[in-house]
């Protein structure tokens, strides 16, 4: 019956039906296409502002009290929740208070470690203040072995050194009170470049496990796969703070985004959100007055006794079924023909793409929208008695 | 004939409520879109005039800038700002950072939290300036004492606050390095939420003439220099020597290039989304026409049978169409003042310049063609007899 409806409405008034559609197609690709360039835009303006895939945070300092190395571990996973699937690296590089040597606090000896398991891709160094990025030592630049999984896992006491720290401490180092076996070094003749590279001067690899309770700076590398947004910031900041006190800042401080972008950006999403409430608006209107053309089929339905709310429902699921065709059409007709020539004029949308939940959910609720709207005209049209309908279609 | 269309809108009002609110959304839509793609060019349209002619923009080292200009030739006019801290309101932790902007870069208005920016003070005031929100209580209407050097020792110089900027606005500043070479570089945030440099430092905006009786010798390391429109290109060349002995250039037409790239990308961005605004608007306004049109036929053949042409009820749509225009324009402005009453205000923007209101006749006209056009269309087609025939089946 239903399909028979709409190939009946389709002969009677194709022109309508096909303004139905087009209105509902239209809408849908065009609310894709904002959704799409608002959220590229919107990764392209963090990741200039906030160097994209990369949160860093600095808790803790000389002065103050400071997330214990126990600590920072038990809280890795509850903030990083929703996050493991992006996660791809996380780091900490700690300052060591050290009881017994004065080499460790007077040269900044840095201590280097990794949370996560391995591998370990890169480190970074301290070298005259200033963060260098160098590479995880391959084997062949060390003497001796490089540390391993079961290091990491295990917990135990041994680290890899540059050649300065072998030859000062020999095999063994004292650091806060614990001993730590040196297993590997830094090979000697190696040239200055793979020196820089890979070993600062006073620099050490230990695992996490075995990381001294006595730290008084804790520096916190998070590498993620895809560009993060500033809400992903703040809701990392805000677990970070909660975790470790407020002497935690995050790299997000001190940086303000573009605010004619935001603007812009916000400016076009309301004019997207007005756009569907005006193929809202046409929807009712149009549903009205296919109705009002079909006053006289609905009159016939309720004198041969259809109740209201059956009436109702037959043209409710017309107007569904009308809609998930066009939604679905525009849908598709975005993802495989629009969308793959956008690729290379937008450069985050095969990420933003790579899940398109969020997206299905915007065009649903848009068509939920658009179909709400619809229903007010079914009900304003059948919700009168039959005599009404029938004053309405002929006149008093 | 007037008199008859508001009767028959009144007749119809649900439907024509509808078309109001309706074309109120597709105005106020197209007009959020005009003030954005304005909103991309607001950075580079003070120094637009300016950048049309010849000349360079120069970042100095420090303290050179006034021997060096003074050697240059067929200089026009100089624009430069002028910065120094200052203490306000006899609070000598209060430190803030007084800027001094000539008239060409106070142009670029930021939004204000509250209030309006200094330079757009009429009153009576002689001092009028904008503060940045600060931890101090300073707010629009109040007075601040500025401290400083006077000839017989220390002095205050009480200014009225026009306004207070928003935080996250940009101002005239030193080079941000994220658009090298462009206009849009020389714009920095100021959030004293996240930065607290500017939470500890608010900043004081003032002209640049007042700002340079409290303390001359303060000019800022980048300034504007405008060539006179006869330099010739020798000249040009002796003073680019003299100016890149010791300090870094840009000259205008680089400026003007590379500032412009940066617009014409931004609008670019945002291009697809006004593109499918429009086809949806101009689809909208079509079908509305063409339903209403279809609904009105019946009576319209009953109004030709009792002697009316159809031009007269295309003259009674042509008034209909109008008039809801007309209305929708006032549902915009409310719509408008609601938006800007949410929290969404700040960051929408809504400009009602002269392009936007061309936009908004534009569409009321385009409109009303459309109501002409498509019943005349329709009924042109179409008989009396048969449209009341049609009617009744």
């Amino acid at each position: 019956m239903l399909l028979n409806n709409i190939k009946s409405l389709f002969k009677s008034s194709p022109l309508w039906m096909i303004f139905i559609l087009a209105a509902q197609f239209a809408g849908v690709i065009i609310i894709m296409l904002a959704y799409s360039v608002y959220y590229n835009n919107r990764y392209e303006l963090e990741a200039s502002e906030y160097e994209g895939k990369r949160f860093l945070l600095t808790a803790g300092g000389s002065s103050e009290d400071v997330p214990l190395s126990e600590k920072v571990r038990n809280a890795f996973p509850e903030i990083l929740s929703g996050y493991e699937d992006i996660l791809e690296e996380c780091r900490i590089s700690s300052f060591l208070s050290d009881e017994n040597g004065e080499v460790l606090t007077q040269q900044e000896m840095q201590l280097q470690h990794s949370i996560m398991t391995l591998p370990i891709l890169t480190f970074f160094s301290v070298k005259d203040g200033r963060y260098v990025l160098i590479e995880d030592p391959p084997e062949r630049y060390i003497e001796g072995r490089n540390l391993n999984e079961e290091d990491f896992t295990s917990g135990e006491h041994v680290c890899v050194v540059s050649r300065e720290v072998r030859d000062t401490y020999g095999d063994t180092l004292d650091l806060c009170g614990q001993k730590y076996k040196i297993v590997g070094w830094e090979k000697e003749g190696l040239d200055e470049l793979h020196h820089l590279n890979f070993f600062s001067r006073y620099m050490l690899r230990i695992p996490a496990e075995a990381l001294p309770e006595s730290v008084t700076k804790v520096e916190i590398n998070i590498s993620f796969k895809k560009v993060l947004l500033s809400e992903d910031y703040k809701i990392l900041g805000d677990r970070f703070k909660e975790a470790f006190g407020s002497t935690v800042s995050d790299m997000s401080e001190g940086h303000t985004i573009n605010i004619d972008a935001v603007k812009s950006l916000k400016t076009m999403m309301l004019a997207v959100l007005f756009m569907a409430f005006v193929s809202a608006c046409n929807s009712v209107k149009f549903f009205g007055y296919m109705l009002e053309k079909r006053r006289k089929t609905t009159g016939i339905y309720l004198i041969c006794g259809a109740k209201r709310s059956k009436a109702a429902g037959i043209y409710i699921k017309e107007a569904f079924l009308l809609q998930a065709t066009a939604t679905a059409a525009g849908f598709l007709v975005y993802l495989k023909l629009i969308l793959p020539r956008m690729f290379a004029k937008y450069e985050y949308l095969e990420m933003i793409f790579e899940d398109v939940s969020d997206c299905v959910l915007l065009v649903v609720a848009y068509s939920a929208l658009v179909l709400a709207a619809s229903f007010i005209s079914v009900t304003v049209n059948v919700y009168r008695t039959p005599i009404q309908i029938v004053k309405k279609t002929y006149g008093k | 004939m007037f008199y008859f269309s508001l009767n028959a809108m009144l007749m119809k009002w649900k439907s024509v409520l509808l078309n109001v609110v309706e074309i109120a959304i597709i105005l106020y839509l197209g007009v959020i879109i005009i003030s954005t793609y304005f909103l991309q060019s607001r950075k580079y349209e003070p120094y637009r005039k300016l950048l049309k002619s010849q000349g360079v923009r120069v970042y100095f080292g420090e303290g050179e800038q006034e021997e060096k200009i003074s050697l240059l030739s067929k200089v026009e006019s100089i624009h430069y700002t002028v910065t120094f801290s200052v203490y306000a309101n006899g609070v000598s932790s209060s430190q803030f950072r007084l800027r001094g902007m000539d008239e060409m870069m106070a142009a670029y208005k930021p939004d204000m939290e509250d209030g309006i920016w200094f330079a757009d003070y009429r009153g009576k005031e002689p001092l009028a300036v904008t503060v940045t929100e600060n931890p101090y209580g300073i707010k629009t209407g109040d007075y601040v004492d500025i401290f400083i050097d006077g000839e017989n020792g220390p002095e205050y110089v009480s200014a009225y606050v026009s306004g207070v900027f928003r935080n996250g606005e940009e101002y005239v500043d030193g080079n941000t390095y994220k658009h090298p070479g462009s206009i849009q570089d020389y714009y920095f945030p100021y959030n004293s939420e996240t930065v607290p440099a500017d939470k500890e430092n608010p900043l004081i905006f003032m002209n640049l003439e007042d700002a340079e009786r409290l303390r001359s010798n303060c000019m800022e390391m980048g300034v504007y220099i405008e060539y006179a429109p006869d330099i010739t290109d020798e000249e040009i060349k002796a003073n680019e020597d003299i100016l890149t002995e010791t300090a870094s250039i840009n000259t205008f037409e680089e400026l003007r290039k590379n500032s412009l790239e940066i617009i014409t990308k931004k609008i670019a961005v945002i291009t697809p989304i006004a593109v499918g605004a429009l086809l949806f608007v101009t689809m909208s306004v079509i079908c509305s026409s063409a339903i209403d049109t279809s609904r009105e036929l019946k009576n319209y053949a009953i109004f030709f049978i009792h002697g009316m042409k159809w031009r007269d009820i295309v003259r009674i749509k042509l008034i209909e169409a109008v008039t809801e225009g007309l209305l929708s324009l006032a549902v915009m402005y409310i719509i408008s003042r609601l938006v800007n009453a949410a929290v969404l205000g700040k960051n929408i923007v809504f400009e009602m310049g002269r392009i936007q209101l061309l936009y908004c006749f534009g569409i009321i006209i385009y409109m009303a063609a459309v109501s002409v056009i498509v019943p005349a269309a329709i009924v042109n087609k179409s008989k009396p007899a048969g449209v009341l025939r049609d009617a009744e089946v």
